[in-house]
């Protein structure tokens, strides 16, 4: 019994260790992986600031070696300061194809008027469409009972 | 002997003692009053399939609340955001407006001038603390989504450490981690913390993408380039 009891504790011990270990292990990253997946970009960042002014078109047009092994996005690109909308979806179609459900995802995600508005816009449209769809299937059904 | 007009006077001197001493004297002596950030600022972003790098300098203003980036490599152009449009001039023509969502609010530019950093600026928002704990030399606190939202958002934890902010971890409406961001290399600048390195990291299907975010030659409350501060904007 006493056995028992001290290999429960034990256990008990070590999940609480466990547990308690849990949330600071989030707060850690691997920096190594980390500088090693940014070797190239470090190279190309210490190269455009020591030539201040040159641009990406610069470095296409000279064939520099360093962008060579990089595939660079669009230059005229905002993502890259700016968040997207949810999951990177258009507000409009949030309420085109999940309707009321789409608006409250936006309005809670957003918070910003014009973007429900949107996705309220997008409700409306996606309704018509199915109406329109809902009765001209039934409208093609009918239609060809009247064949036989 | 006092009369009742000198005891009222006396009265509203002596009360406009008291907010002065407790309200407006620790202000100003304690917190100086901080408006426009500006510095350099590199961002790279690397994912499985594209990597990205911009350079330039940006400007902050909190009165006007434009977050302005003046681009400078990959290619020059300047980027304002404003309320929920974001605006992009190349050659300083007017080239495209797009409707975002405010950054200003939740931006590391924001949250340091106005002290909110430390929390994120989670305190002003649909957010409450859930708990708090202690581990090693960070403080983890625990936020939690008001309960109408939850189908929505995850909880975000927010570690500091020595009263700094040192991370966030944000977790997806069904409890998983969807992003990190850790701020680092704090400096002090006119008495303000900084973090001049902000490492992300999000969770997508499985993957992880990494944007560092570096800032150099910070300044606040410079008078002198008002232009970039308050760039002009096209009409609505």
């Amino acid at each position: 019994m006493k056995r028992h009891l001290l290999t429960f504790l034990v256990i008990l011990f070590f999940f609480s260790l466990n547990s308690f270990a849990g949330n600071s292990e989030l707060f850690t990253y691997d920096r190594e992986e980390v500088e090693s997946a940014f070797k190239e970009l470090n190279e190309l960042e210490d190269y455009v600031k020591i030539n201040e002014g040159i641009t990406l078109t610069d470095l296409l047009a000279s064939n520099n070696n360093l962008i060579s092994n990089l595939f660079l996005g669009d230059p005229y690109s905002t993502n890259i300061f700016f968040d997207e909308p949810p999951l990177g979806i258009p507000s409009f179609w949030w309420g085109f194809c999940i309707g009321v459900w789409g608006i409250a995802v936006v309005y809670f995600v957003t918070e910003d008027r014009d973007e429900t508005k949107l996705a309220f816009k997008g409700c409306v449209v996606g309704t018509l469409v199915y109406v329109v769809l809902y009765v001209g299937f039934y409208v093609w059904i009918f239609g060809n009972a009247f064949w036989f | 002997m006092l009369s009742g007009s000198n005891l009222n006077i006396l009265m509203r001197f002596r009360t406009s003692f008291f907010i002065l001493l407790f309200f407006v004297l620790p202000k100003m002596i304690f917190g100086q009053h901080f408006f426009r950030i500006q510095g350099n600022i590199t961002v790279k972003e690397k994912t499985e399939v594209q990597s990205q790098l911009t350079i330039g300098k940006f400007y902050y203003d909190k009165n006007t609340g434009k977050i302005v980036y003046n681009i400078s490599f990959p290619e020059k152009q300047v980027m304002v955001s404003k309320d929920t449009v974001l605006y992009q001039f190349v050659n300083g023509e007017f080239k495209s407006r797009t409707r975002t969502f405010n950054m200003a609010q939740f931006s590391v530019f924001n949250l340091s001038l106005n002290n909110q950093l430390t929390n994120y600026g989670l305190e002003n928002s649909f957010y409450s603390i859930d708990n708090v704990e202690k581990e090693g030399d960070l403080v983890i606190t625990t936020w939690i989504p008001e309960r109408s939202k939850r189908k929505y958002f995850g909880k975000v934890l927010i570690s500091t450490r020595n009263k700094r902010l040192h991370g966030v971890v944000f977790y997806n409406a069904r409890g998983e981690v969807a992003g990190k961001q850790f701020f680092e290399d704090y400096a002090v600048i006119n008495g303000l913390y900084f973090p001049m390195k902000i490492v992300r990291i999000n969770y997508v299907d499985g993957t992880e993408t990494y944007q560092i975010t570096t800032f150099e030659n910070i300044q606040l409350n410079n008078l002198n380039e008002t232009y970039f501060y308050d760039y002009p904007l096209p009409p609505d």
